[in-house]
């Protein structure tokens, strides 16, 4: 900002204007360092300047004196000040210096100096090319230096100080006899008139308003009331000097001469002289009221006290000064406290001050004597605001007048100027060396500390500042020049800077740039106008170079400030700011900014910047806020796994196993570590919450839809959409037709989904691919890599903080081998129908469809509908017998029910194999429909990574029809041994064979009776077999039941123990099985179980059709054998029943009349009962008709017996009982008997099933 | 005259804001009463600008009333209209009232700052609340809204108007009745800490609540405007 913008220093007018010209071809940094080495030497001291010729400004006046130049590179509009040339004479640039770096002629570049700044009053040239010695010219005014070598160029600086005041006596010389006029007079309507747009306070409005005629003798008297002091004290003097019959407008001219004389000495530097000149105008034009000349006057005088100040030079206050406005003294006591501070500069003004009064309040002061005052007494920094107040005091008076009147510019200067000595004073107490050296050098980048300390009493404190910078905008600031206004608000942000009013300094900072904005001079771009942007935003709290963070704050303002900035940019066509604030703004103010300023701001900012490259990226990185992958291929069977294969990891095992056992041998035995590493294996392996990736094979196609957001108001082009190059390599994009010309457009403020088809290229084998960005290029911007953004965490468009990436995982698996079933032989779409009890053999043909891969694997597993249909736990509800038949079944089912025979075991690329499948359904249940024969092969991946498995499924139905039943059976035992001519009959023939002669070993047997139904169409023959039996083979014709008898021997129960081997459970596993049956229930179902598993394991049954020989079956009785009941259990058993009768019978031929006696024998098998009193038992004869099976009445007239039919017995022992007959009619009878309990005859507790039959004749 | 009121949280940033316009205009056009446009935008600006001076007088702890009028009315204690009568007003600092030496005040007057700040026609007092919010209020030209409008206002978006009459240029600021001001912001303050009782409402947070904003109108219509 220091060189394009000035801060004004309370001793301006003091300064010289200088303006350092570049000649010759100037680097800009050369010339930047040149400026600065030179501006080092900008203040000369008087002493070093050789004597010049002439008596009011030869620096031999004043040693002490100092040159201060203000060294200048941007030359002021001569023309817009010229009118204050007379007023303000200092305003005008009085040196040019041209800075040559080249070696063209000195003569002539001063003839270009001097024509192209006329108004300059010295021109002067520095050589500093490299080659200096070659010419050298006598003209005073050219120089030839080295700008590095410091002695040389303050000797430069002096020798330009010395040619300027030659020719500033030169210069004064053409005002001495000139009249001099106001500003207002020489301007005219040009002139802008100071405007304040408050009200003046009333007193003074009160005098203004009379003052607009200064000759009106009545307001004289008004007047000369308020100084009349002046009159009184002062006045003896000017008599003398002011001849009365002078006129006043010869004392006005002498005055303001003695102004400008005043002010050439101030800046010639002899500021004794200069004190006055300016009190001696001061006391000439306070008595002609010539307001703004006496103001300015003041203020020179001000001036004068503070340079003094500065060389520490003693002086007293002029006693006009304290008849104008009363001088503040310092309290005596406060001296002293203060004495030993700071003995060199004045002292601290902790005074109570009396209030600063308008001019009549000065009729307080009159007892004071009228001497002039020692400087040491007074507070001086409090006597220059005092001062500025009056200066400020007069201008106010002149602007009811329509010449003589303070021009704004004046007017503001002087405000401004006040502003910054009263900044520099605020931190101190006293004005300090520092402080004056501060203002001299223009020095304002103070820090501000003074809120440190507690009892801190500084001359000015922040408010009065405040207050005091506050009345520049009373000022119609808008109407000055643009080079003031720039000069005024830059100077207020530097002082609200110092001051520590950051948001004041913002706030002035915008008014500035609102200024530069709506000027209509063109503005060139310059570096400071960068730094201004960037001061204001940071004073606003905006982050330019730090995009990710939020925004915070006053989001309105902020949005205002950048847009601002944005503006100005524009103007200046800084185009690097201009692409980062619009980004900005986009980026973070998006939210409250409206459609129509986000469009303008693509029009006019975003799209210039992104055609002519300065936007490189596009700004918003979260565009891409998820991809999808669908695939696109389908399963053809139904089987999982059928092309996509499962891949199980060997490596990773190992790997696994390494880590487990990376177990260090120092340390001490630690229970859990290995628990802990498996743990954390399984975690590594399967996170919860990761989601499997998607399973690809090489050449497959996939729907990969990707979701596009725009938070933007204003469509947003995606020209090109591909995948970042670690993707690239294994998949690549069809289907990406957009074009810069035809791009896809994202609506404004809207999520869209754009779908591309992924086509899947090389395999990753068992690494698992993430895709977490994608290389779009968006508004025809270079392709740029955009991360994936999760949806979750993104309630608000922009916050930064929560955003998650996301990503899609990715499996691309090798080609695959592919199983195929060409036939299965006889077969016609895999639907077969077959007989019960057969089996069948088939061909199955198989190739491996792949060209390239080999089959590594081959597995072949069938699986029957009965399995697939059963349920889980199908094994709860059952009987433990039950149970065994249904999963003696399964496992039949399992194990022979399909068998493979020849598979193979691994197959080339192409290659057609063939293998056998039988078909076995001799003991399946008849509800089975089907098998699947489920084959799993697979190949191992190239890299030796893994294994992939496929699985093909084959799915037959089947139909059993079924062929020979069996119904019902029965046991009976054999009763009555059987004539010889009936032995023709297989199991007769047996069964008598077995007997032979000992008749009682017919007990030994019984009879198992069944009935056989053939139930398919055609007759068949059936052979049934039963240990050594082997019956004969009987022919049953279609749809035919007939009854087959097989003799079987009677088990020993008691050497079988039925009873207490408990039912074998095939699958092992399962606990704590209740059945629920009581103990006498579950004897009876074991026993009823092992008969039939003894019965089942010898009984054979095969059948032969007879129209098609070669079909042969057997028969499976267990299938159609539900239970054997308790009776055929104790029919077949021998020992079983608790009691073991015997009856026998003399002869079984009885003629009628003729008696006969039936022996009962008792026996008692089980011991428990020995030891029961009174036994209870009665034995019960029945006697029933053999031929109808009726039972006999009690008396009847066919048989006579002695007794009773129901005899007590004593069941503790062996008894022996006896029934006498006498058969009164021919027939045939049996008698059975059976034994109950005593106490409750319908209970039985024992039947014998042998019985006698006889025959009466 | 328009008011632009708003409440600043300790971060800068604006919870509440609104502009009061004066229904008692008797012309019906359509920014009558209002700010206008140029200045509608500028006002946060202002206000934002004016939290300096707030945030120095909330730490003076005897803020000195300085009497350099040398022509300006704006005296600090800060910048007491010119026309207000109740001078206890001026030595009224924060901190200093709450040492008790505020005499006469009672304790919840001491938030009132009075007129803080001022920025060409515009007059700004604030009210400071005790968890250091800030109730700011610009106070609109009565007198200009009803002349010309491009007079006071900074003029700074549109092209410089030349044009602009000098007519009405030393109007005096409005004066502005304090007791009303402050009973305003007493009750704006009661408001607000309703407001700050909801336990959804967290510090800072702006406050959408529309009948907060409703009953703020009403406290406007009944004391100010």
């Amino acid at each position: 900002m220091q060189s394009l913008t000035h801060y004004s220093t309370y001793i301006d007018p003091s300064r010289i204007r200088t303006l350092i010209v570049p000649i010759g071809k100037w680097r800009e940094s050369s010339f930047t360092k040149a400026i600065s080495r030179i501006k080092d030497f900008n203040e000369i001291r008087l002493l070093d300047i050789t004597p010049i010729d002439s008596p009011l400004f030869t620096p031999q006046g004043f040693p002490n004196g100092r040159l201060l130049f203000d060294i200048n590179i941007i030359a002021k509009l001569d023309e817009s000040d010229m009118f204050l040339y007379d007023f303000e004479p200092f305003r005008k640039t009085f040196i040019v210096i041209g800075l040559v770096n080249d070696d063209s002629d000195p003569i002539e570049n001063l003839e270009i100096l001097k024509d192209k700044y006329p108004t300059v009053i010295s021109h002067n040239l520095i050589y500093s090319s490299k080659d200096l010695d070659n010419t050298k010219t006598s003209d005073a005014n050219v120089f030839y230096r080295r700008i590095n070598e410091e002695i040389s160029l303050e000797t430069v600086m002096c020798d330009i100080g010395k040619n300027f005041l030659q020719a500033l006596n030169h210069y004064y010389s053409s005002y001495k006899h000139v009249t001099l006029r106001s500003p207002g007079a020489i301007g005219g309507s040009s002139v802008l008139k100071t405007k304040l747009t408050r009200q003046v306070t009333t007193a003074n409005s009160m005098m203004a308003s009379k003052s607009s005629a200064t000759s009106n003798p009545k307001r004289l008297s008004s007047f000369e009331a308020t100084t009349n002091t002046l009159k009184r004290s002062a006045s003896m003097k000017l008599a003398t000097t002011l001849s009365t019959s002078e006129n006043k407008a010869q004392q006005r001219s002498r005055g303001r001469q003695l102004k400008i004389l005043g002010n050439f000495q101030l800046l010639s530097g002899r500021y004794i002289d200069a004190m006055a000149s300016f009190t001696e105008s001061i006391i000439l034009l306070h008595k002609t009221r010539d307001y703004i000349w006496l103001g300015s006057g003041l203020d020179g005088l001000a001036i004068c006290f503070i340079l003094l100040s500065y060389l520490q030079l003693p002086f007293q206050i002029p006693e006009i000064i304290d008849i104008i406005c009363p001088v503040p003294l310092i309290d005596p006591s406060s001296i002293e406290n203060n004495n030993n501070l700071n003995s060199t500069s004045s002292p601290r003004n902790s005074v109570v001050i009396n209030g600063l009064q308008s001019p009549r309040g000065s009729m307080a002061f009159n007892q004071r004597p009228a001497l002039n005052i020692d400087v040491e007494k007074v507070n001086l920094p409090l006597l220059i605001k005092t001062l500025s107040e009056k200066t400020l005091y007069y201008y106010d008076l002149s602007l009811s007048h329509n010449t003589e009147y303070a021009p704004q510019i004046v007017y503001s200067t002087c405000l401004l100027k006040t502003l910054t000595f009263m900044t520099s004073c605020h931190n101190g107490t006293i004005l300090s060396a520092d402080i004056l050296n501060d203002i001299i050098k223009g020095r304002h980048n103070h820090e501000n500390n003074s809120q440190l300390k507690e009892d801190f009493n500084p001359l000015f404190n922040k408010i009065e500042v405040y207050a005091f910078a506050n009345r520049l905008f009373e000022l119609q600031l808008k109407d000055m020049e643009l080079e003031s206004q720039v000069e005024i608000y830059s100077t207020l942000a530097a002082v609200y800077k110092i001051l520590g009013f950051l948001r004041k300094e913002s706030f002035v900072l915008r008014l500035l740039m609102v200024t530069l904005l709506i000027s209509s001079e063109t503005l060139s771009w310059h570096q400071d106008y960068r730094a201004l942007i960037c001061n204001i935003l940071n004073l606003y709290g905006i982050e330019i170079d730090q995009p990710e963070s939020a925004p915070s704050g006053w989001l309105f303002l902020q949005k205002k400030a950048i847009q601002l900035c944005l503006a100005i940019s524009e103007i200046i066509s800084d185009k690097a700011y201009i692409s980062k604030l619009s980004i900005l703004l986009l980026r973070k103010y998006s939210k409250i900014l409206t459609t129509a300023e986000e469009e303008r701001m693509l029009q006019n900012y975003i799209n210039p910047m992104v055609t002519s490259g300065v936007i490189k990226t596009y700004w918003d990185e979260y565009i891409l806020r998820g991809v999808k992958i669908q695939s696109l291929e389908f399963d053809n069977s139904g089987a999982e796994n059928s092309r996509i294969p499962l891949a199980s990891a060997l490596i990773n095992e190992s790997r696994k196993a390494k880590e487990i056992s990376k177990i260090n041998t120092q340390e001490v035995f630690n229970p859990f570590k290995q628990l802990q590493i498996t743990a954390k294996a399984r975690n590594n392996s399967n996170p919860k919450t990761e989601t499997p990736p998607e399973l690809f094979l090489i050449g497959d196609k996939a729907e990969f839809s990707i979701e596009l957001q725009n938070p933007f108001k204003f469509d947003v082009p995606v020209s090109n959409i591909e995948l970042n190059p670690k993707t690239a390599k294994y998949c690549t994009l069809i289907g990406d037709n957009f074009t810069n010309d035809n791009p896809y457009v994202i609506k404004p403020l809207s999520i869209q989904t754009i779908s591309l088809i992924l086509q899947v290229k090389k395999e990753t084998f068992h690494d698992v691919h993430l895709i977490d960005s994608l290389n779009m290029s968006i508004f025809n911007l270079p392709p740029q890599e955009f991360k994936i953004v999760s949806y979750k965490d993104n309630s608000e468009v922009n916050a930064e903080e929560k955003c998650t990436y996301d990503q899609v995982k990715l499996q691309i698996l090798p080609e695959q081998p592919e199983l195929q079933l060409l036939n299965t032989s006889k077969m016609t779409g895999n639907v077969w129908m077959m007989l019960d009890g057969t089996s069948t053999n088939f061909t199955v043909t198989l190739r491996n469809k792949s060209l390239t891969c080999n089959i590594d694997y081959l597995q072949f597993t069938p699986v029957t509908s009965i399995e697939q249909s059963l349920k889980p736990d199908y094994w709860k509800k059952l009987r433990p017998d039950e149970l065994y038949s249904l999963e003696k079944k399964l496992e039949w089912l399992k194990k022979n029910c399909i068998t493979t025979k020849n598979a193979p075991r691994t197959m080339k690329p192409n290659e057609v194999i063939e293998f056998n499948l039988n078909v076995n359904v001799s003991n399946a249940p008849l509800e089975l429909t089907g098998f699947d024969l489920l084959i799993e092969y697979g190949m191992k991946a190239a890299d030796q990574s893994c294994v992939y498995l496929k699985k093909l499924r084959l799915p037959y139905k089947l139909t059993i029809k079924s062929s020979i039943e069996v119904p019902t059976m029965d046991i009976i035992p054999v009763n009555e041994l059987l004539s010889d001519e009936m032995e023709r009959l297989d199991w007769i023939d047996h069964l008598m064979k077995q007997i032979g002669d000992n008749e009682n070993r017919k007990n030994d047997y019984a009879l198992l009776l069944f009935d056989v139904r053939n139930s398919w169409i055609d007759g068949m023959s059936l052979e049934v077999q039963f240990e050594e039996f082997k019956s004969n083979s009987y022919l049953i014709e279609g749809s035919h039941t007939s009854r087959i008898i097989v003799p079987i021997k009677k088990i020993d129960y008691r050497e079988n123990h039925f009873a207490t081997t408990p039912i074998p459970s095939i699958s092992k596993g399962r606990q704590f099985i209740q059945s629920g049956l009581t103990e006498q229930e579950e004897i009876g179902m074991r026993e009823s179980f092992w008969f039939k598993e003894y019965l089942l394991s010898r009984l054979k049954g095969s059948w032969k059709l007879s129209t098609d020989k070669s079909i042969t079956g057997t028969v499976d009785f267990g299938k159609f054998i539900e239970k054997i009941d308790a009776k055929m259990v104790s029919v077949a058993c021998k020992g079983k029943s608790s009691f073991d009768i015997k009856m026998t019978m003399e002869k079984t031929n009885v003629k009628i009349g003729d008696s006969t006696e039936i022996v009962v024998e008792i026996q008692t098998n089980t011991k428990d009962r020995l030891n029961k009193t009174p036994p209870t038992e009665y034995l019960h004869y029945l006697i029933f008709d053999h031929f109808s099976s009726q039972a006999l009445p009690k008396s009847n007239g066919k048989l006579l017996y002695n007794g009773s039919l129901s005899k007590p017995i004593n069941s503790c022992k062996d008894t022996r009982s006896t029934l006498e007959l006498i058969p009164l009619n021919r027939g045939k009878y049996e008698i059975h008997t059976c034994i109950s309990d005593a106490a409750c005859p319908e209970s039985i507790l024992h039947y014998n099933a042998n019985f006698i039959v006889f025959t009466v004749y | 005259m328009p008011q632009y009121f708003a409440i600043i949280g300790t971060q800068d940033n604006p919870i509440y804001e609104a502009e009061f316009t004066n229904p008692t205009s008797k012309n019906a056009s359509s920014n009558e009463g209002g700010f206008p446009n140029d200045l509608k935008e500028l006002n946060p600006f202002i206000l934002h600008a004016a939290l300096d001076v707030i945030e120095d007088l909330q730490w003076q702890p005897n803020p000195t009333v300085n009497n350099a009028n040398g022509g300006g009315g704006i005296g600090i204690g800060y910048f007491n209209s010119n026309t207000s009568s109740n001078s206890s007003l001026n030595s009224t600092g924060f901190l200093k009232s709450r040492t008790s030496l505020g005499g006469n005040n009672s304790a919840s007057d001491n938030c009132y700052l009075g007129k803080v700040d001022h920025f060409y026609g515009l007059s700004i007092t604030a009210y400071l609340t005790y968890n250091g919010m800030k109730f700011v209020m610009i106070h609109g030209d009565a007198s200009k809204s009803n002349t010309n409008e491009k007079d006071i206002t900074f003029n700074y978006n549109e092209e410089i108007n030349s044009k602009t009459s000098n007519g009405n240029r030393n109007k005096a600021m409005v004066p502005l009745d304090d007791n009303a001001i402050r009973s305003f912001y007493q009750e704006v303050h009661e408001l607000y800490i309703k407001a700050l009782m909801n336990p959804f409402y967290n510090l800072n947070d702006p406050i959408n609540d529309s009948s907060f904003d409703m009953r703020v109108r009403r406290l406007a219509k009944k004391y100010i405007t």
